[in-house]
Formats: structure tokens, C-alpha cells, sequence
């Protein structure tokens, strides 16, 4: 019963206030872009 | 292994199954069983993705493709990211709409009852076999180095498995999976720290990051498009995104873990979790691995690691002794070159290069011997690297906590495996075909008795694994040989809605046909190709022939996603 409540309020709250999944998409997206560009920095750093 | 190390392995592997037993207890239908009443939040599908998806062999192994190849492997992790925001956006809404327990029973609602049938049976095949070898890849190394009986160890993380997910099913898996990643967090951490003190004075983080790079390990991208090269940023990309599309997106030991959760919402965040995590905790993995080999330049390291797989005197051969001293005599020459031009006695490094090289030949050369010696021999010794340091250098009761890292990844990923493989066969076989009833406590039953089912199988391939030689690149070779077709009849189902059923089965067929003859090729050395590019060509290959083919059958496609198609 409770975790059922818990679903219930749960998709309450996002109908009222629903996340910004476009902002997350993006998020990760330049996330990876600056882990990549970090990656080359330090292999252009040791490489020959 | 002092008693104190038995105390923490076994004390942390009964605690998480009982602790998975306990909790999922009063699980009595099969939703509860199959997808564990969409009760799980964020965290725990997040953790439980990523469990599943590193089995014990990734801890073992990357650490040691990083001794020896530097951090390049990173690269495969690339796509990963990108596919968890497709599969966010287009694949697990559908999931969701159509309230599945299966990813393959939304193609008989898009296609047909052979689409989904077809498909299902190509993941049991991959899977089934998959599933057995999770268990003896880890147990192989551990029997190797602790001289433990193999058929006993393969029986315990078995058997352990079995225990919690038949009793708890998929809500077992979660949640067990959840404490199982913090035992393996907490055993990489622990590792790292006792890595970083085995070094010198003198020789910290830094320095050893500098030292790692002067050698070659720390060119971790590599943008040449060379197609011989495995690892380099495009493959990662591009391989990597399809290689991540079809394991996430339709593989069901993913997919089940990402459909138990309480809301949409919830699901998404724990991909988007995954996608964030990932490639971090990989080269966390890689840098442990790079950092043992900065160790190894300090403190001698066994000219091969997994001598103890092979039953070769080594040390009443002639050869393999000159080899030795040749090799003891070099690691010393260059440990005094490194350790004068840390000090800044010496800017000579490219000694300390030249040396290292000459060890690497020497290794190799010392190899080739022992193969000549023993046809049994397997040369790839790096899976024994990262466990050899663990029992060198680790304290007592610190070895039983990273032998229990390893335990609980074989069995976060076995059990993964064991509850899709169960749920699979219920619903797209046993429920589809035999079972017409709505007798929920018999189906829970026929799925408990499945899970078993498939553990033993498992078992089984287990412990005849051994007969076969590079079984691990084997399985992969399976997976990747049936994941391309899986994946195109996903992206024909979610992309192309005007593709029909009959040009889709037709198309995934020949797709399947063409990757058995591209490999058949490969086999007997007609062509040369890396076998990480049969999921690309599988998933190309479908959905461009089954276009093809709809232009030539000209019957409408089902477009049914309202269609209520749980039996």
C-alpha cells in the first residue's frame, strides 16, 4: 500500500511540476563532449 | 587467505542473499516476481543497470587491459551516453505505454507472434550461453591463484544466485544489486588507496600519473581513422552507440531492470544515471589498473602472472631461467633509471622506454617458451594482473573484501541474466504457447521453477567451459553475432512504422544468415574483420533490407501501440 501511495504522489508531482528533460538530454550530452576533450588534453600531453 | 579474510567474504555474500531473501519475501504474483511491482526508485535501477552490467571479469580484466594497454579502452564507452537519451526518448516510453514485462512482447503488438517469437529465441540463445560463462570466467582466475576447486567455486557463485533470485525475482535482483555496487565501489576505492602505497617515497599520485604517461599509458583517445586500430574515438562513438542501443534497448536483462521502476520518470533517471556514471567509474577502473603498473616499475612484478594455470616446471627449464634472469636483470637496471630520474639525478627517460620494452619482449619471448612447452597454456595473462597485486599487497581482511568485490559482481550480472533468461521464456514462450489459464500461483511457480532452470544450465556451461579455448572471446563473438539483428528489428519497430511484419522477418533472417557467412569467412581467414562490427552490420543490414522488402509486400503495418497485448 505504501509503495503504491508513493507511486500515486509521484506521478501527481510530475504532472504538476514535470522535469525538463530536454535540459538532462543536454546535460549529458556536453558532459561527455568536455570527459572527450579532457581525454584528448591529456593525451596530447604524453603523446609522441 | 588468513581467517579473518574468510570471515569478510562470507560474511558479506550471505548478509546481501539473505538480505535480498528477506526483503522480497511476500512476493506472491507475477507481476511482484517478474517485475517487482514497479516499486523501485532512481537509485536503485540506476545501480542495478550498471551491476548488471559489470560482471566480475570487468573488474578482473580492465584493470589489466589497462597494465597493458594503456587507457584506450575508455574510448568503447563513448556511445553510451548518447544511447541512453534514444533509449529515454523513443524506446522505454513505448515500454511503459504498452505496460510490458518483456521488450520482445511489444514486436508481436508492432509486428506479429513470429517476430517476437524469433527475436526472444535469439536472446535466450545468447543469453543462455552468456549466463554460464559470467560464472566461470571469475571462477577460473580465483581457482587459479587461491588453488580452489573450480566445480566448487563455479557451484557457490551458482548456487548463491540461484538461492535469491528464485525466492525474490526481479525485485531481489534490484535490490541486492544495489549493496552488491557498494561492495564493489568500496573494494576499487580500497584497492586504489593500497595501489598509490606501494609506492616509493618520492612517488606519489602525480608522479606516478607522469610516469604512466612517459610510458605510453596514458594516451587514452585515439582519432586516427584506421579500421585496423579496435579502440579509437569513432569506433567508440559509433560502434559504441549501436553496441549500447541494442544491450540497453532490447537486451531483456537491461531492460527488465529499467521496467521495474515506479514511473516513467524514475526509469529515465536511472539511465540518465547510468549515462553519467559510466565512463567515470570505467576509467576510475582503467587508472587503477595504470596505476599497478606504475607499482610494478617499482616492485618487481612476476615475468607472467597466471604461472600457476599451467603445470610446466619453470623452474627446471633452461631456457625459461635465462629468460628470468635476463628480465630480473633488466626490471633493475630500469627501477635504478626511474627511481634517479624521479629524484632529478637523471632527465634521461628514454632509458627507462627502452628498458621497458626490452621487459615486454622478454615477457613475450618467455610466453612463446611456455606454449611450446605446454599447448594448454594461455598466453592472455592479464585477467590475473589486478588479483595478483590484491594478494601481494593487500592487508589481511582487506583480500576477503575484494574477493567479495568479486563475487558480488559475478553474481549481480549472473542473476540479471538468470531472472531475464526466466522471464523471457515465461512470457514469450510459456505463457504465448502452453499456458492459457489466468492461474497466477501456478505461472509464478512454472517462472520460479524456470529460474532454476536456467541457474543450472548455467552451472553446466560452467563447469564444461573449460573444454573449449578462448571462451570468453567466444561468447562475445555469440553475442555480437545475434545483438546486430535484435537491434535492427527494434529500429524498424520504433523508426519505421510503415514496415511491416512479413518484410521484417524476412529482413532479420537474412541479416542473421549474412553475419553466420560473414563470420564463417572470417573463421577460415577469407576476410579480416573486428567481430565488435557485426552488431552495426546485423542492425544496418535489417532495417535497409527490410525496407527493401515492404516496397515489394505491399500489406498495410499493424499500428496498434494501444493494443492490449499481454495475454
Amino acid at each position: 500500500m505504501k509503495e503504491q501511495q508513493e507511486i500515486i504522489d509521484s506521478e501527481i508531482v510530475e504532472k504538476e511540476k514535470p522535469t525538463n528533460w530536454k535540459a538532462w538530454y543536454w546535460g549529458l550530452a556536453i558532459f561527455l563532449a568536455i570527459q572527450i576533450i579532457l581525454f584528448v588534453l591529456i593525451s596530447n600531453s604524453y603523446g609522441e | 587467505m588468513s581467517w579473518i579474510d574468510w570471515v569478510i567474504l562470507i560474511g558479506t555474500l550471505l548478509a546481501i542473499v539473505l538480505y535480498g531473501s528477506w526483503k522480497t519475501r511476500k512476493n506472491n504474483n507475477l507481476e511482484g516476481y517478474l517485475k517487482g511491482n514497479n516499486s523501485e526508485n532512481w537509485m536503485t535501477i540506476g545501480l542495478s543497470i550498471m551491476a548488471t552490467q559489470a560482471s566480475a571479469i570487468t573488474f578482473l580484466s580492465t584493470p589489466g587491459q589497462a597494465y597493458e594497454s594503456g587507457m584506450g579502452f575508455i574510448q568503447i564507452y563513448f556511445g553510451l551516453p548518447l544511447a541512453m537519451i534514444i533509449i529515454s526518448v523513443f524506446f522505454l516510453p513505448i515500454y511503459y505505454k504498452l505496460k510490458v514485462y518483456t521488450a520482445y512482447e511489444y514486436l508481436e503488438g508492432r509486428f506479429d507472434v513470429r517476430v517476437r517469437s524469433f527475436t526472444a529465441f535469439l536472446f535466450l540463445m545468447s543469453r543462455g550461453l552468456a549466463a554460464g560463462i559470467t560464472i566461470f570466467a571469475p571462477s577460473i582466475i580465483l581457482s587459479t591463484l587461491l588453488g580452489w576447486d573450480l566445480n566448487l567455486t563455479c557451484f557457490v557463485i551458482g548456487g548463491l544466485v540461484i538461492v535469491y533470485t528464485v525466492s525474490g525475482g526481479s525485485r531481489a535482483v534490484s535490490l541486492t544489486q544495489k549493496w552488491q555496487m557498494a561492495v564493489i565501489m568500496a573494494g576499487m576505492f580500497v584497492a586504489f588507496y593500497y595501489v598509490l602505497d606501494s609506492f616509493p617515497e618520492g612517488v606519489g599520485f602525480t608522479e606516478g600519473i607522469d610516469i604512466a604517461g612517459r610510458l605510453g599509458k596514458m594516451e587514452i583517445v585515439d582519432t586516427s581513422i584506421d579500421p585496423t586500430n579496435r579502440y579509437t574515438i569513432w569506433s567508440g562513438l559509433i560502434g559504441g552507440l549501436f553496441l549500447s542501443l541494442s544491450y540497453f534497448g532490447t537486451d531483456q536483462s537491461q531492460v527488465q531492470r529499467y521496467l521495474g521502476g515506479k514511473s516513467l520518470k524514475a526509469s529515465r533517471m536511472g539511465l540518465m544515471f547510468n549515462g553519467l556514471m559510466k565512463i567515470p567509474m570505467q576509467f576510475f577502473i582503467l587508472l587503477v589498473g595504470v596505476m599497478v603498473f606504475v607499482s610494478f616499475q617499482f616492485n618487481k612484478p612476476p615475468i607472467i602472472f597466471n604461472s600457476s594455470s599451467t603445470t610446466v616446471n619453470t623452474q627446471q627449464n633452461e631456457k625459461l631461467l635465462e629468460i628470468e634472469a635476463e628480465y630480473d636483470q633488466v626490471f633493475q637496471l630500469k627501477e635504478e633509471a626511474l627511481t634517479s630520474w624521479n629524484a632529478g639525478e637523471s632527465d634521461n627517460f628514454e632509458l627507462v622506454q627502452g628498458l621497458q620494452k626490452n621487459q615486454d619482449v622478454l615477457r613475450e619471448e618467455y610466453k612463446a617458451v611456455m606454449f611450446d612447452l605446454d599447448d594448454s597454456y594461455n598466453s592472455e595473462d592479464h585477467d590475473y594482473i589486478f588479483l595478483t597485486f590484491v594478494l601481494n599487497f593487500l592487508p589481511k581482511g582487506l583480500i576477503g573484501l575484494l574477493l567479495a568485490m568479486i563475487f558480488s559482481a559475478a553474481m549481480s550480472s549472473t542473476a540479471g541474466e538468470l531472472n531475464a533468461l526466466a522471464s523471457t521464456t515465461t512470457i514469450d514462450f510459456y505463457k504465448k504457447f502452453f499456458s492459457k489459464s489466468d492461474d497466477e500461483k501456478k505461472d509464478l511457480r512454472v517462472s520460479k521453477l524456470l529460474t532454476v532452470g536456467w541457474g543450472l544450465l548455467a552451472i553446466m556451461v560452467a563447469l564444461t567451459a573449460g573444454l573449449f579455448d578462448n571462451l570468453i572471446e567466444l561468447v562475445n563473438i555469440l553475442g555480437s553475432l545475434f545483438y546486430g539483428t535484435i537491434l535492427g528489428v527494434f529500429l524498424l519497430a520504433f523508426f519505421f512504422k510503415w514496415v511491416n511484419a512479413k518484410a521484417t522477418l524476412f529482413a532479420a533472417i537474412s541479416a542473421q544468415l549474412t553475419i553466420f557467412f560473414i563470420h564463417f569467412l572470417y573463421v577460415y581467414k577469407f576476410i579480416d574483420i573486428s567481430y565488435l562490427l557485426y552488431t552495426f552490420i546485423g542492425g544496418i543490414m535489417v532495417v535497409v533490407v527490410g525496407i527493401i522488402l515492404q516496397v515489394f509486400f505491399k500489406d498495410a503495418p499493424k499500428d496498434n501501440l494501444n493494443t492490449e497485448i499481454i495475454d
